[in-house]
Protein backbone atom coordinates (compact mmCIF):
# COMPACT_ATOMS: atom_id res chain seq x y z
CA UNK A 1 0.00 0.00 0.00
CA UNK A 2 2.96 2.32 0.99
CA UNK A 3 4.34 2.33 -2.66
CA UNK A 4 1.24 3.41 -4.40
CA UNK A 5 0.64 6.42 -2.06
CA UNK A 6 4.33 7.63 -2.55
CA UNK A 7 4.03 7.10 -5.78
CA UNK A 8 0.80 9.16 -5.99
CA UNK A 9 2.31 12.11 -3.71
CA UNK A 10 5.41 11.97 -6.44
CA UNK A 11 2.90 12.51 -9.28
CA UNK A 12 0.87 15.11 -7.55
CA UNK A 13 4.34 17.19 -7.00
CA UNK A 14 5.36 16.62 -10.36
CA UNK A 15 1.76 17.94 -11.97
CA UNK A 16 2.23 20.62 -9.68
CA UNK A 17 5.60 21.69 -10.98
CA UNK A 18 4.73 21.02 -14.54
CA UNK A 19 1.14 21.19 -15.02
CA UNK A 20 -0.84 18.64 -16.59
CA UNK A 21 0.36 17.85 -20.19
CA UNK A 22 0.51 14.53 -21.96
CA UNK A 23 3.69 15.50 -22.84
CA UNK A 24 4.85 15.94 -19.72
CA UNK A 25 3.26 12.98 -18.31
CA UNK A 26 5.38 11.02 -20.60
CA UNK A 27 8.64 12.03 -18.71
CA UNK A 28 6.72 12.01 -15.32
CA UNK A 29 5.00 9.09 -14.79
CA UNK A 30 8.79 7.33 -15.15
CA UNK A 31 10.36 9.71 -12.76
CA UNK A 32 7.90 9.94 -10.49
CA UNK A 33 8.07 5.59 -10.36
CA UNK A 34 11.68 6.17 -9.99
CA UNK A 35 11.26 8.55 -7.11
CA UNK A 36 9.08 6.48 -5.23
CA UNK A 37 11.49 3.50 -5.83
CA UNK A 38 14.56 5.36 -4.79
CA UNK A 39 12.47 6.60 -2.10
CA UNK A 40 11.27 3.46 -0.14
CA UNK A 41 14.97 1.94 -0.73
CA UNK A 42 16.30 5.10 1.44
CA UNK A 43 13.03 5.52 4.04
CA UNK A 44 11.55 2.22 4.34
CA UNK A 45 7.68 2.12 6.22
CA UNK A 46 8.11 2.40 10.07
CA UNK A 47 5.84 2.52 12.25
CA UNK A 48 6.54 5.92 13.68
CA UNK A 49 3.51 8.42 13.18
CA UNK A 50 4.39 11.66 12.26
CA UNK A 51 3.63 14.56 15.59
CA UNK A 52 1.84 17.05 13.99
CA UNK A 53 2.43 19.54 16.67
CA UNK A 54 5.77 18.78 16.69
CA UNK A 55 6.28 19.52 13.39
CA UNK A 56 4.19 22.98 13.62
CA UNK A 57 6.38 24.07 16.44
CA UNK A 58 9.54 22.86 14.49
CA UNK A 59 8.26 24.97 11.36
CA UNK A 60 7.50 28.17 13.25
CA UNK A 61 10.96 27.77 14.40
CA UNK A 62 12.50 27.41 11.32
CA UNK A 63 10.83 30.52 9.53
CA UNK A 64 11.63 32.84 12.74
CA UNK A 65 14.82 31.88 12.91
CA UNK A 66 15.13 32.13 9.62
CA UNK A 67 14.43 35.58 9.97
CA UNK A 68 16.08 36.58 12.78
CA UNK A 69 19.27 34.76 11.29
CA UNK A 70 18.77 37.11 7.96
CA UNK A 71 18.61 39.74 9.56
CA UNK A 72 21.49 39.24 11.71
CA UNK A 73 23.78 38.52 8.15
CA UNK A 74 22.22 42.06 7.10
CA UNK A 75 23.32 43.65 9.94
CA UNK A 76 27.01 42.44 9.66
CA UNK A 77 27.32 42.87 6.32
CA UNK A 78 26.42 46.66 6.38
CA UNK A 79 28.26 46.72 9.81
CA UNK A 80 31.16 49.37 8.98
CA UNK A 81 33.99 47.16 10.89
CA UNK A 82 32.10 43.87 9.71
CA UNK A 83 32.38 42.15 12.63
CA UNK A 84 32.62 38.18 11.51
CA UNK A 85 34.39 35.52 13.71
CA UNK A 86 35.19 32.81 11.02
CA UNK A 87 36.05 29.53 11.94
CA UNK A 88 34.76 26.08 12.96
CA UNK A 89 32.89 25.72 16.80
CA UNK A 90 32.22 22.18 18.03
CA UNK A 91 28.80 21.85 19.63
CA UNK A 92 27.52 18.74 20.96
CA UNK A 93 25.02 17.19 18.82
CA UNK A 94 23.35 14.86 21.29
CA UNK A 95 21.01 13.02 18.14
CA UNK A 96 21.73 9.40 17.55
CA UNK A 97 22.97 9.37 13.38
CA UNK A 98 19.96 8.47 11.17
CA UNK A 99 17.12 10.55 9.55
CA UNK A 100 16.47 12.90 13.01
CA UNK A 101 20.12 13.63 12.78
CA UNK A 102 19.83 14.32 8.46
CA UNK A 103 17.07 16.27 9.20
CA UNK A 104 18.40 18.69 12.14
CA UNK A 105 21.41 19.22 10.02
CA UNK A 106 19.58 20.12 7.03
CA UNK A 107 17.26 22.67 9.19
CA UNK A 108 20.34 24.06 10.92
CA UNK A 109 22.06 24.93 7.86
CA UNK A 110 19.58 26.89 6.56
CA UNK A 111 19.38 29.00 9.63
CA UNK A 112 22.80 29.02 11.14
CA UNK A 113 25.03 28.30 7.95
CA UNK A 114 26.53 25.12 9.45
CA UNK A 115 28.44 23.41 7.47
CA UNK A 116 28.11 19.94 9.69
CA UNK A 117 30.30 17.24 9.89
CA UNK A 118 29.07 14.67 12.06
CA UNK A 119 31.55 12.47 13.67
CA UNK A 120 30.09 10.15 16.51
CA UNK A 121 27.94 12.44 18.60
CA UNK A 122 29.75 15.82 17.92
CA UNK A 123 29.76 17.91 14.87
CA UNK A 124 32.18 20.69 13.87
CA UNK A 125 29.92 24.16 12.26
CA UNK A 126 31.26 27.32 10.97
CA UNK A 127 29.11 29.57 12.57
CA UNK A 128 29.61 32.86 15.06
CA UNK A 129 30.55 31.29 18.94
CA UNK A 130 27.22 31.30 20.49
CA UNK A 131 25.38 29.39 18.46
CA UNK A 132 25.63 26.02 20.64
CA UNK A 133 22.93 27.83 22.26
CA UNK A 134 20.61 28.38 19.24
CA UNK A 135 20.94 24.90 18.09
CA UNK A 136 20.35 23.34 21.40
CA UNK A 137 16.77 25.23 20.86
CA UNK A 138 16.48 23.75 17.52
CA UNK A 139 17.12 20.43 18.97
CA UNK A 140 14.67 21.30 21.77
CA UNK A 141 12.09 21.48 19.14
CA UNK A 142 12.84 18.21 17.42
CA UNK A 143 12.87 15.72 20.33
CA UNK B 1 21.73 28.12 0.30
CA UNK B 2 22.48 29.45 3.62
CA UNK B 3 20.62 32.02 6.11
CA UNK B 4 20.80 34.90 4.03
CA UNK B 5 19.71 33.28 0.93
CA UNK B 6 16.87 31.43 3.04
CA UNK B 7 15.17 34.63 3.59
CA UNK B 8 15.85 36.14 0.87
CA UNK B 9 14.21 33.29 -0.95
CA UNK B 10 11.08 33.18 1.41
CA UNK B 11 10.70 36.89 0.79
CA UNK B 12 10.67 36.78 -2.87
CA UNK B 13 8.44 33.45 -2.60
CA UNK B 14 6.14 36.07 -0.68
CA UNK B 15 5.99 39.10 -2.86
CA UNK B 16 4.96 36.57 -5.92
CA UNK B 17 2.72 35.01 -4.34
CA UNK B 18 0.10 37.51 -4.40
CA UNK B 19 0.56 37.34 -8.25
CA UNK B 20 -0.03 33.91 -9.25
CA UNK B 21 -2.58 31.71 -10.09
CA UNK B 22 -4.47 30.15 -7.08
CA UNK B 23 -3.66 27.20 -6.15
CA UNK B 24 -1.71 25.67 -8.87
CA UNK B 25 0.65 28.64 -9.33
CA UNK B 26 1.23 29.14 -5.70
CA UNK B 27 1.73 25.50 -4.84
CA UNK B 28 4.36 25.45 -7.43
CA UNK B 29 6.22 28.22 -5.93
CA UNK B 30 6.09 26.73 -2.92
CA UNK B 31 7.21 23.55 -4.12
CA UNK B 32 10.23 25.14 -5.92
CA UNK B 33 10.81 26.76 -2.53
CA UNK B 34 10.98 23.66 -0.84
CA UNK B 35 13.10 21.84 -3.52
CA UNK B 36 15.96 24.29 -3.38
CA UNK B 37 16.24 24.34 0.30
CA UNK B 38 16.02 20.63 0.23
CA UNK B 39 18.30 20.21 -2.60
CA UNK B 40 21.15 22.84 -1.35
CA UNK B 41 21.23 21.35 2.20
CA UNK B 42 21.63 17.94 0.80
CA UNK B 43 24.65 19.56 -1.62
CA UNK B 44 26.15 21.32 1.22
CA UNK B 45 26.97 18.36 3.85
CA UNK B 46 28.53 15.87 0.59
CA UNK B 47 30.64 18.98 -0.05
CA UNK B 48 30.97 19.77 4.07
CA UNK B 49 31.99 15.77 4.39
CA UNK B 50 34.34 15.87 1.00
CA UNK B 51 36.44 18.81 2.76
CA UNK B 52 36.54 17.48 5.73
CA UNK B 53 37.73 14.00 5.17
CA UNK B 54 40.64 15.32 3.53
Amino acid sequence: LILPVRLSAFLILWLVLDGVKPAGLLIGMPAAALSAWINLLLFPPSRGRPRLMALLSLGWHFLWSSVVAGVDVAIRAFHPRLPLRTGFVTCECGILAGPHRDLFLSVALNVFTIVAVSSGAFFSSRAPSGCCGSLTRLRACML
Amino acid sequence: LTKADNLGLGLIMLGLLPQVAWPFGALKLVAVCVLVLVASASAWRLIARKVHDS
